[in-house]
């Protein structure tokens, strides 16, 4: 137990002690239950989400879509094919054989500077393509600001 | 008369002889008492520990670490625009097999080499919680909103992703969520959104 005394104010023969203890023991029994269930319940992952929808499929908004580019992304082996309207622009693989996300986010920045009603961008994959391609991809774009990203199926 | 029987009654044991207990290397070995037994707790200090630790650990508590099955079969990819990841079934896409709320449902060598585009076992599956959904909330008002949390392995082919979202979208669920591990250039905030719903 700890105590805490007042100086000067016992030992005079006063009405009352004013010595306290403080009873730490169970203040010590209390921390280390919460310790305990706080490690047990601790989630040392943090897991997130990237929203995406699949094109063909029914839109969230009520509001009537406003005219905007039809913007195309297609994942291939070679590397990234942006389609912006009529214009199409080829991203190839950096050297190590993985996609280039900062060219590509360049890209779409570039894009949305010149449309910045423009939210929607669908993605497109090859067979072949890793998921984890995919996901990097739709998180370029969300990074580029377009936060409407549909994934299609069909190539 | 006590003082007396200091001296006459003694301890059982080994005592040295009066020349070695006046040794200076020999005579600590028989001293009594030569140590106090009574050792003080430094308390102010394990508490401060103890008051840091759990200020980590309040900090890193969340409630929503059971929406997943984390498992070795499954490595999930990183990104760093991510929203938080709320209840909805989940889809596991290992590179092995499929499974939805951990009931395997398919294994990828067997749709591989089927050609249609929906696997048959997980679109009944996802159906089936849709009507239990739409049973369960009827009297809420709440609508049902189609969303799907897909936690897939990084290296899965998208040919078997895309057949898992068609099935997903034949079931009516067409909001997909991919989950994702927070990456490099994540958000630091625990409550982790960086985009726009």
């Amino acid at each position: 137990m700890a105590g805490v005394s007042v100086p000067g104010s016992g030992g005079n023969g006063g009405k009352k002690a004013v010595d306290l203890n403080i009873p730490l023991v169970p203040f010590i029994d209390m921390l280390a239950m919460m310790i305990t269930f706080l490690m047990m319940t601790a989630v040392w992952t943090q897991i997130g989400k990237l929203q995406v929808s699949q094109a063909g499929g029914p839109s969230d908004s009520t509001e009537p879509p406003k005219p905007t580019l039809q913007l195309n992304l297609t994942l291939t082996e070679q590397g990234y094919k942006l389609t912006a309207g009529a214009d199409s622009v080829d991203i190839a693989k950096k050297a190590d054989g993985t996609f280039d996300g900062a060219k590509l986010v360049e890209k779409l920045k570039a894009i949305k500077k010149d449309n910045p009603d423009q939210r929607a961008i669908t993605v497109m994959a090859e067979d072949s393509i890793q998921y984890e391609s995919l996901v990097l991809t739709v998180d370029k774009c969300l990074e580029a600001d377009l936060p409407d990203v549909s994934v299609s199926a069909a190539m | 008369m006590s003082r007396h029987l200091e001296n006459v009654i003694v301890k059982p044991g080994k005592r040295p002889g009066k020349r070695l207990s006046k040794s200076k290397v020999f005579g600590s070995k028989f001293a009594k008492g030569g140590h106090a037994t009574n050792v003080e707790l430094n308390l102010t200090s394990m508490i401060d520990v103890f008051v840091l630790l759990v200020i980590f650990l309040i900090q890193q508590f969340s409630a929503d670490g059971d929406l997943l099955f984390m498992t070795d079969k499954i490595k999930m990819p990183e990104a760093a625009n991510y929203e938080q990841l709320e209840r909805a079934p989940v889809i596991q896409v290992s590179a092995d097999e499929i499974s939805i709320e951990g009931a395997r449902v398919a294994t990828v060598a067997d749709i591989e080499g089927e050609e249609y585009w929906n696997i048959p076992a997980l679109e009944e599956k996802l159906r089936d919680q849709k009507k239990a959904y739409e049973m369960v909330r009827s009297g809420d008002g709440e609508g049902f909103k189609g969303d799907i949390n897909i936690q897939a392995d990084k290296a899965v082919p998208f040919k078997i992703v895309k057949r898992v979202m068609y099935s997903a979208n034949q079931a009516g669920y067409f909001n997909i969520n991919f989950a994702v591990l927070a990456g490099a250039g994540a958000p630091s905030d625990s409550e982790g959104s960086k985009t726009e719903g």
